[in-house]
């Protein structure tokens, strides 16, 4: 097991091509193709790119993946970040700024596809063009 | 006639906004003056403390976009005037904010604000306004908000009535749109469903729920908000 503290690095200047796993902690800010597998957190920096998967406890995004995230706990995306590919977690954050192509999977409330009906609709009211005439009658526009 | 309420005339709330916005920014430099021409390295003149002091304690009203409803022009005035004139048409705008809480029949157009209130049914006719709030029930007639469109949780409606350019779920209100939608801004803090393009922001906050698809160039997702969705997120500039 490693040290509480111990976190890996891999560096701006270094290319890795294969999957890590990893059981501690783990910061990105080179180049990753492959997967990583983290049973703790990672943060993928600002210089970071990754076209491979992702599978970590919760995940800080900085620099750029290409592939599937999946997270236990939380998703944290920042400004920089740019995604394309799933994402899932328990948990999400996305700052203004991220480019994100894909498709979401994130519900804290954990009630699973609670789509309940929506503000019931009043149906039999055939659908009017959407509000499109201003030239209603304004009964109250003049006084 | 009951079912409509028309509230006062003041607007208080813009002249508390302008005075907190006021103290808290200090003095603004005056409007488009032109830069007095003067060496590099002249230091400010002696004066301008003064002046800024006394800048300070002006509240200067809001300017507002105001949409013609009789012409579909769009211009901006500044705080409250007596008579609001349409600049194109020429022709006088209502101001006031109203509230409907019966049931109402008639056509409610204003600058102002419309609130259809938990007790409040329209049956037909049409709702123009600024900002609209949706407490109440829509049976008929349409709902355009030139500006934001609010859904509270107690309203009933069909969405294909409304019309608006920013739209805002409140916590609670569970919304689901048929078809693709667009809108400007979309703030979400109840659960909002469907397929949406925005041309601005879209924030999630903590305890709302966006489902379906979206586009647009800015997401902002608060810890505790919900997605799940398809997403297309591209800031301008990138591609
Ligand atoms: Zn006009």
């Amino acid at each position: 097991m490693p040290n509480e503290n111990s976190q890996t690095i891999i560096s701006s200047d270094v290319q890795i091509t294969g999957t890590i796993k990893s059981t501690g902690p783990v910061r990105i800010d080179g180049k990753l193709e492959g997967d990583l597998v983290c049973a703790a957190d990672a943060v993928i920096g600002r210089s970071a790119v990754i076209k491979g998967g992702l599978q970590v406890n919760s995940v800080v995004i900085e620099g750029t993946i290409q592939g599937n995230i999946t997270a236990k706990d939380k998703i944290d995306m920042k400004s920089t970040a740019k995604v394309h590919g799933d994402i899932s977690a328990k948990r999400l954050a996305v700052e203004d700024g991220v480019t994100f192509i894909g498709r979401s999977e994130v519900n804290p409330t954990g009630s699973a596809s609670a789509s309940a009906p929506a503000a019931a609709p009043v149906s039999e009211t055939p659908p009017a063009s959407p509000a499109q005439d201003n030239k209603g009658g304004g009964l109250f526009g003049r006084r | 006639m009951s079912a409509l309420r028309k509230s006062t005339e003041v607007d208080s709330l813009s002249l508390v906004r302008a005075v907190r916005h006021a103290r808290t920014t200090g003095p603004d430099t005056p409007p488009s003056a032109p830069p007095p021409e003067k060496p590099p390295d002249s230091t400010p003149p002696p004066e301008s403390k003064e002046r800024a002091a006394r800048i300070g304690r002006t509240a200067l009203p809001p300017k507002n976009e105001i949409f013609c409803y009789e012409c579909g022009y769009s211009f901006q005035a500044t705080g409250r005037v007596h008579a609001l004139l349409c600049p194109k048409c020429k022709k006088t705008l209502d101001q006031a904010d109203y509230t409907i809480d019966a049931e109402c029949a008639e056509s409610v157009r204003t600058t102002g604000n419309i609130r259809l209130a938990a007790g409040g049914v329209l049956k037909s006719g049409a709702l123009i306004a600024r900002d609209i709030v949706l407490a109440g029930r829509i049976e008929g007639g349409t709902v355009k908000a030139t500006r934001r469109i609010e859904i509270e949780p107690a309203a009933v409606y069909d969405p294909d009535l409304l019309a608006a350019q920013d739209l805002t779920v409140a916590a609670g209100a569970e919304c689901r749109f048929k078809g693709k939608r667009l809108f400007r801004h979309i703030d979400v803090r109840g659960v909002l469903d469907g397929h949406f393009a925005a041309s601005g922001g879209v924030t999630v906050h903590a305890g709302g729920h966006l489902k379906g698809r979206l586009q647009g160039p800015h997401l902002v997702v608060e810890e505790g908000g919900g997605l799940t969705a398809e997403l297309e997120i591209t800031p301008p500039g990138t591609k």
